[in-house]
C-alpha cells in the first residue's frame, strides 16, 4: 500500500506540474479525466490511492500555476499602476524569480499552518458553518459589495461585477460540455494576453539572486491568512483573489506581503476544504467532489494520510517551482513575448473547441471582451469573479 | 489600436455578446427524456428525467438516490448543502449533466423539482 501511495503521490505532482503550468488548465479537469478513469484505476487499487494522487495534484497545482501567473499577461504598467497585480509589477522590474518565490513561500506555509490549525478547525469549523450558513448569500452579496465600493472607480466595478455575473448565469445555463473551461480562460486567461499584446509588453532582463525574506511581512501574511483562509474556505465561489483584498485590508501589506498572502490563500483553501469535507461533509471544490465519490467515507486516519500527502508534495513543489522559475525567468527574455501570448491562446482557442466546440468557442470572445474592461478602465480583475460570485448569490438567496 | 477604441468595441462586443448568451440559453431549455432513452453521446450535457425515488445513501459531501421511470433506473448524485428532504417513493424531476461512473449513467443534479 506504501508504494501505491508513493507512486499516487508522484504520478499527482506531474500532473500538478502539468495542469499548473498550462495556462487555462485547472485541476478540475484533470481530476475529471482521472474520475471517468477510476473504474478501470480501481481494478488494481483502491479509492483511498487514488484519493491521495487527486490531493498531491490539487496541492501541487496550487504551487506551480503562479508561474504562468507571473510570468504571461502583464500590461505595460505604464499609467495604470493601480490595476496591475504586485506578480506582473515585479515582472515588469525584473523581479519575476522573487514574485514566485514569495508566493511560493506563502504556499508551503500555508501547508504548516492548515496542519497546525487542523485541531482547531475540526473542533470549530462545524459550529463556524452551521451559524453563517443560513446567512452565506448575504455575506457574499456583502464582500461583493465592499469589493465594489473600495474601488476609485465604482460605477465602473459595479458595473463589470453585473456584466460578468449575467455572463455567468448564461453561460452556465447553456447546454454545452465543460462550460467553465471557455468561461474562465477567457475572462481571466486570453483577456490578459491581448491587453500584453496590445500593449506590445517588453519583458525586461530577470534578475536571479539570493531574496532576503521579509519576516515581518511574512508574519503579516500568514496571522491575515490563518484567519481570512479559514472563513473564505467556508464561502462557496470565494476565490484567493477577493480573498487576498479582504486579508489586506485586515492587515496592511507591501507588494511582497501580498503575493505571500494571494499564494498561501490558494493552498490554505484547498487543505481547508480537506478538512471540511471531512468535518461538515461540505465539497467546496472539484478535487474534494471527486475524492468525496470515490470514497464511501472518510475516516480521521485517511484525513491525516491526505495532510501527510499535502506536506510531501508541496515540499517536492517548492522546489519545482523554484527551478522552473528560474527557467522562465532565463527564457521570457529570450523568446518572443508576443509570439508565446499568441500561442497561448491558440491552445486555449482549440481546448474550447475541443471541450465545449463551437458553442464553446462563442463564449471564449464574448468572455474575452468582457476580461479586458478591467485593465481598460483601470480597475481589479476580481470584479470579474462576478461570473460565479452573482449566480451562487442567487442559488443561495432564491 | 488606442485604448479608448478598444475600450468601445470591448464594451460593446461584451454586452451584445452577453443578451444573445443569454438568449441562447433560454432557447437550449433541455427537455424531458426517458431514463431509457439517455445515451452516451449525451455525456457532458444537460438532461432532464423525472421518476420514483427507490433508493438514497450518502458520501460524505454527496447524496446519491436512484430514481426509476417507466423504461429504466438511474443514479442521480446531489452535492449535501442542506439535509436531504427528498424520501423513498417521491416523485422527483431532475435537471443535471449527464455523467458515466463504472460504466453507468448517472446524472449530476443541479435543479430538482419535487
Amino acid at each position: 500500500m506504501i508504494v501505491e501511495i508513493i507512486i499516487a503521490v508522484l504520478v499527482g505532482i506531474i500532473g500538478g506540474v502539468f495542469s499548473g503550468l498550462t495556462p487555462g488548465i485547472h485541476t478540475n479537469l484533470l481530476v475529471t479525466l482521472l474520475f471517468s478513469a477510476s473504474p478501470f484505476l480501481l481494478t488494481f487499487t483502491t479509492p483511498l490511492v487514488i484519493s491521495t494522487l487527486i490531493v498531491s495534484m490539487a496541492i501541487t497545482h496550487t504551487f506551480l500555476n503562479v508561474l504562468p501567473a507571473v510570468y504571461l499577461g502583464a500590461p505595460d504598467s505604464e499609467g495604470k499602476i493601480l490595476s496591475v497585480l504586485p506578480g506582473h509589477r515585479m515582472l515588469l522590474q525584473g523581479k519575476g524569480y522573487e514574485a514566485v518565490t514569495l508566493t511560493v513561500l506563502g504556499s508551503f506555509l500555508a501547508i504548516i499552518i492548515g496542519i497546525l490549525l487542523t485541531p482547531l478547525l475540526l473542533k470549530f469549523l462545524p459550529g463556524l458553518y452551521s451559524s453563517i450558513k443560513n446567512y452565506i448569500g448575504y455575506l457574499l452579496v456583502i464582500i461583493s459589495i465592499y469589493m465594489v465600493l473600495r474601488e476609485r472607480k465604482k460605477f465602473w466595478a459595479f458595473f463589470i461585477f453585473i456584466l460578468a455575473g449575467i455572463f455567468g448565469l448564461g453561460v452556465l445555463n447553456l447546454n454545452i460540455k465543460e462550460p467553465l473551461f471557455p468561461l474562465l480562460s477567457s475572462l481571466f486567461g486570453v483577456a490578459g494576453l491581448l491587453i500584453s499584446l496590445k500593449d506590445n509588453v517588453k519583458i525586461p532582463k530577470q534578475i536571479i539572486e539570493k531574496i532576503t525574506i521579509p519576516k515581518k511581512e511574512v508574519a503579516k501574511a500568514m496571522s491575515s491568512a490563518g484567519i481570512v483562509g479559514t472563513f473564505v474556505s467556508l464561502m462557496p465561489g470565494l476565490g484567493p483573489a477577493q480573498a487576498a483584498i479582504i486579508g489586506s485590508q485586515l492587515i496592511k501589506l507591501t507588494d511582497k506581503g501580498f503575493l505571500i498572502l494571494v499564494g498561501s490563500l490558494e493552498t490554505l483553501g484547498m487543505i481547508t476544504s480537506f478538512i471540511a469535507i471531512f468535518s461538515i461533509q461540505k465539497a467546496r471544490n472539484g478535487a474534494v467532489v471527486v475524492i468525496s465519490r470515490l470514497m464511501e467515507t472518510i475516516t480521521q486516519k485517511d484525513l491525516i494520510l491526505f495532510l501527510i500527502v499535502a506536506f510531501i508534495a508541496g515540499l517536492i513543489a517548492v522546489f519545482l517551482s523554484l527551478s522552473f522559475a528560474k527557467i522562465f525567468s532565463s527564457l521570457i527574455t529570450k523568446v518572443n513575448y508576443q509570439k508565446l501570448c499568441i500561442a497561448i491562446i491558440i491552445l486555449i482557442v482549440g481546448m474550447a473547441l475541443w471541450l465545449s466546440s463551437y458553442l464553446g468557442l462563442f463564449v471564449l470572445i464574448i468572455g474575452s471582451f468582457i476580461g479586458m474592461l478591467p485593465s481598460l478602465v483601470g480597475i481589479g480583475k476580481n470584479h470579474l469573479m462576478g461570473c460565479l460570485l452573482l449566480p451562487i448569490i442567487l442559488f443561495f438567496l432564491l | 489600436m488606442q485604448d479608448r477604441n478598444l475600450f468601445k468595441i470591448s464594451l460593446i462586443m461584451s454586452t451584445i455578446g452577453t443578451f444573445l448568451i443569454l438568449l441562447l440559453s433560454e432557447y437550449s431549455e433541455v427537455e424531458l427524456t426517458n431514463i431509457g432513452d439517455l445515451n452516451k453521446n449525451q455525456l457532458e450535457m444537460k438532461v432532464k428525467v423525472s421518476g420514483t425515488v427507490i433508493s438514497a445513501r450518502e458520501t460524505p459531501g454527496l447524496y446519491i438516490l436512484s430514481i426509476r421511470d417507466s423504461t429504466a433506473t438511474i443514479p442521480i448524485v446531489i452535492f449535501k448543502e442542506d439535509p436531504l428532504s427528498i424520501g423513498r417513493n417521491a416523485q422527483i424531476e431532475v435537471t443535471g449533466k449527464l455523467t458515466e461512473y463504472k460504466n453507468e449513467l448517472e446524472i449530476i443534479a443541479e435543479i430538482i423539482r419535487i
